[in-house]
């Protein structure tokens, strides 16, 4: 909201002859600390600098509006200037209206806006003449074909393709329409589909100038799904949060995240104590969210009745040391360490790799967050019947008999809360593990820790068989 | 200060083998002036009467300027000369056809805050056909009562300023404060050594008299520098500001309200209303989101060739192109001057 300070007497300063402030009021000497000047130091603040300059090479009195900025306010002023004539070559300003707004983002920063959230959404950009031969051309991976494009007439390097209609397209660029969401497909990749929209452009003389498109790879599932013959399994739901929200939250929270921590590390200069301290937070808040941005694309495909897993040959003692090595630096934070099966024993089994890694991240990561400081965490495999087990045991307070069939409940979090959880892990983990025609149980006591153990249908060794 | 006489007629005694002389050297450029003439490249209509009015601006500016030289130089400096003198209190103006011979007049800024000055009083008096003086005057005196007392000053100020100028139908001439500085430096330097070739007068007091003008000249007392304050405290202080109209306003404070709103300086506004159609300030109001029925109120007020504007004509114009369109209008000059000169499909316009 925009602000002004009713001046009951004008804001006074004065400067020598060399452009140093010699005397200024409070608010003006605050301005002009806050520009980068120091007390009798030359004028700091740029605009008033500058007319103080342009009346001292006059010779000649100036009233002027002058811009500046002070913390996050734009400030017009209204400044008159005086020549001090017979002392010693002074100048006076008088500040006669003094007033403040809230700094706004200009279009260009806008521009900036709209080309980081193209580029974190994996969008390009296409800019054209007037007879719609590319003049720019930016598309995420492919930047020879940027090279080879440009001088070319659009159509010749894109074909609108079903369920667009090419004609509909060139009508609309024929009367210098925008374009909304035209799928075209790349003439030398014809099986790469993308989504085209574009707007006119005027020159300053109000002259017609070309387009602007943005340019959005459609992802195979989106673009497969109206065909039911090219259904095929596939972890990542293409509904609504798994297809679209999913990707678009997990792209701007990965900018946030490693811009955070850029800033909390302090690899770009020195920051206050406390401004670092926020910025882990903000990176410790976008890792949480990034989190439940994963379980929820996971929860919303596990639900799906045709959700299935492809069963790979796995090694779980394998998957146990590199569930540990993705949480080394978590555990050591807490100095907890992770007591592990021997690197180069075997324990085959039937399961999805990507999906048993997920489930064992899980557990351990729980086991860590549950953990006291300085504690052990033991992985064990062992055989059961025509199964094979894999166990994590931490050293925490444990579970108590009532809330073992809770926690593998959606959004259970047996009255927690702030610890970074979403309460969806175990839910999960557990329907992962049915689907792999396995199981995830948990044994604890009060006081005695957690056990949680995944089983999973036994494989024999490669040349055993 | 006794009344001086800024017309064009010759006061020189007629010397039949002096013209003859000069006009063997003016006549080479016959054939440019011609072609200017025959072959203008702006698109602006300039009328016999906004010729007149721009010479008679000129010559009045540069008289102003001779005579407070000539007079600090005698009064404030003690120089004795007779010609300075002369100069200080007659009632001709002598630097002026000095000036213009020696292409020191010919300058776009000068010329152009000259074209904007007349046709500020082509403007003027197409209101003042419409509606009374009065009537202009009450929309600006009603701020005198405003609850922000520097707003209140601001409108006296204005108001003072505007009586000050006294603009009267079928008369032109210079307020030497609202010249703009820049400009004002530069004439009252060549004035000044005018001055001395005519006079005769080497003194470096005249240099000092100089010194004295420009330093005693105010900014702070222009007719647009008090408008353009005015417009902002104005803006600033009612979130929801009204529509500007000129005759509502008056032509200076309107003006200062759209150049404030679109970016756009006040001279270039002025310019766009001697253009044909205005098209160029119809556009800028369309940017701006001001409704058919304020904008055909305002074309009419300020239109003096019968033009019509439609609403539908109004509506026509795409908001978002004329919003680029005037952002385009507000880049400094001299990139749009560069802008045109580099595009290939415009041709090259000097100046």
């Amino acid at each position: 909201m925009a602000s002004a300070r009713n001046l009951a007497e004008p804001i006074k300063g004065r400067l020598d002859v060399d452009g140093r402030l010699v005397s200024a009021d409070p608010l003006l000497l605050r301005l002009h600390l806050h520009s980068g000047g120091f007390e009798g130091g030359p004028l700091a603040i740029p605009q008033l600098a500058n007319l103080c300059r342009l009346s001292r090479k006059l010779g000649m009195n100036l009233s002027r509006s002058v811009k500046a900025a002070d913390d996050d306010n734009s400030l017009n002023l209204w400044v008159e200037t005086r020549i001090e004539h017979g002392s010693d070559g002074g100048l006076s300003i008088s500040i006669v209206d003094w007033k403040e707004t809230p700094l706004s983002r200009n279009d260009n920063d806008d521009e900036q806006r709209q080309r980081d959230f193209d580029r974190l959404n994996a969008r390009g950009m296409i800019r054209t003449d007037t007879a719609l031969r590319i003049t720019s051309i930016s598309l995420p991976g492919k930047v020879r074909l940027s090279e080879n494009s440009i001088g070319n007439a659009l159509l010749d390097v894109f074909a609108v393709v079903k369920p667009s209609k090419p004609t509909l397209f060139t009508e609309s660029i024929a009367e210098r329409q925008p374009v909304r969401n035209h799928h075209v497909s790349l003439l030398l990749e014809p099986g790469s589909k993308y989504i085209l929209s574009g707007q006119p452009l005027v020159d300053n003389l109000g002259v017609y100038s070309g387009y602007r498109f943005s340019v959005e790879k459609l992802n195979d599932e989106s673009s497969d799904s109206g065909n039911p013959d090219s259904a095929k399994p596939s972890l990542i739901s293409d509904s609504l949060f798994g297809a679209q929200l999913g990707p678009a939250l997990r792209q701007p929270l990965g900018k946030i995240i490693a811009n955070a921590e850029t800033i909390g590390s302090q690899l770009e200069g020195p920051l206050r104590g406390d401004y670092a301290s926020y910025a882990k937070d903000i990176a410790a808040a976008g890792r949480h969210l990034m989190d439940l941005v994963n379980d929820l694309s996971d929860l919303e495909a596990i639900e799906r009745p045709e959700f299935t897993v492809a069963p790979d040959e796995i090694d779980l003692i394998d998957l146990a040391h590199r569930a540990s090595g993705l949480l080394t630096v978590k555990a050591a934070d807490h100095q907890i360490r992770v007591d592990l099966p021997d690197e180069n024993d075997e324990m085959p089994a039937w399961g999805e790799f990507r999906r048993v890694l997920q489930i064992l991240v899980n557990l351990l990561g729980n086991a860590i967050r549950y953990s006291p400081d300085g504690s052990v965490i033991k992985i064990r495999v062992d055989h059961n019947g025509d199964r094979t087990e894999i166990s994590v045991s931490d050293q925490g307070d444990g579970i108590p008999k009532d809330d073992q069939h809770k926690i593998f409940d959606k959004f259970e979090r047996l009255g927690r809360s702030g610890d970074g959880g979403s309460g969806l892990g175990l839910f999960i983990s557990r329907r992962l593990a049915k689907a792999m025609d396995g199981s995830l149980t948990v044994k604890s006591a009060k006081g005695k820790g957690a056990t949680f153990t995944l089983s999973l249908p036994s494989r024999t060794k490669k040349g055993s068989e | 200060m006794e009344k001086r006489d800024f017309s064009a007629v010759e006061n020189d005694r007629f010397d039949l083998a002096k013209k003859a002389g000069e006009y063997g050297v003016s006549s080479a450029f016959l054939t440019s002036d011609l072609s200017n003439a025959l072959f203008p490249e702006s698109g602006l209509y300039l009328s016999d009467r906004l010729l007149s009015n721009s010479q008679q601006y000129l010559r009045s500016m540069i008289g102003e300027i001779e005579s407070q030289l000539c007079l600090k130089a005698t009064e404030n400096l003690g120089i004795v000369h007779a010609s300075i003198d002369e100069i200080g209190n007659g009632s001709m103006v002598y630097c002026y056809d000095h000036l213009r011979n020696a292409g020191l007049l010919n300058k776009s800024e000068l010329l152009e805050h000259v074209f904007v000055q007349a046709q500020k009083v082509e403007l003027t008096n197409r209101l003042l056909q419409k509606f009374s003086q009065e009537d202009l005057e009450n929309s600006l005196a009603s701020h005198l009562d405003h609850e922000d007392k520097n707003i209140a000053e601001a409108a006296m100020a204005l108001l003072v300023s505007r009586n000050r100028s006294g603009f009267q139908i079928g008369q032109i001439s210079c307020r030497l404060s609202n010249v703009p500085v820049e400009i004002y430096h530069d004439l009252v330097w060549s004035v000044t050594a005018a001055v001395q070739k005519i006079s005769g007068c080497s003194e470096p007091k005249l240099l000092s008299a100089a010194e004295l003008v420009l330093a005693e000249h105010d900014e702070s007392q222009s007719s647009d520098n008090r408008a353009q304050r005015l417009a902002g405290l104005l803006d600033h202080a009612e979130a929801s500001a009204a529509i500007p109209h000129p005759i509502k306003d008056g032509l200076e404070l309107f003006l200062a309200h759209i150049a404030l709103r679109s970016q756009l300086s006040a001279n270039q506004l002025v310019i766009f209303t001697a253009e044909p159609n205005m098209a160029r300030l119809v556009v800028v109001m369309r940017a701006l989101g001001i409704t058919e029925n304020d904008a055909l109120s305002i074309f009419t007020a300020l239109d003096g060739s019968g033009n019509i504007l439609t609403p539908a004509s109004y509506k026509e114009i795409s908001r978002e192109q004329a919003i680029v369109m005037t952002d385009n209008w507000s880049k400094p000059t001299a990139l749009q001057t560069a802008e045109r000169k580099l595009s290939s499909n415009q041709p090259e316009i000097d100046g």
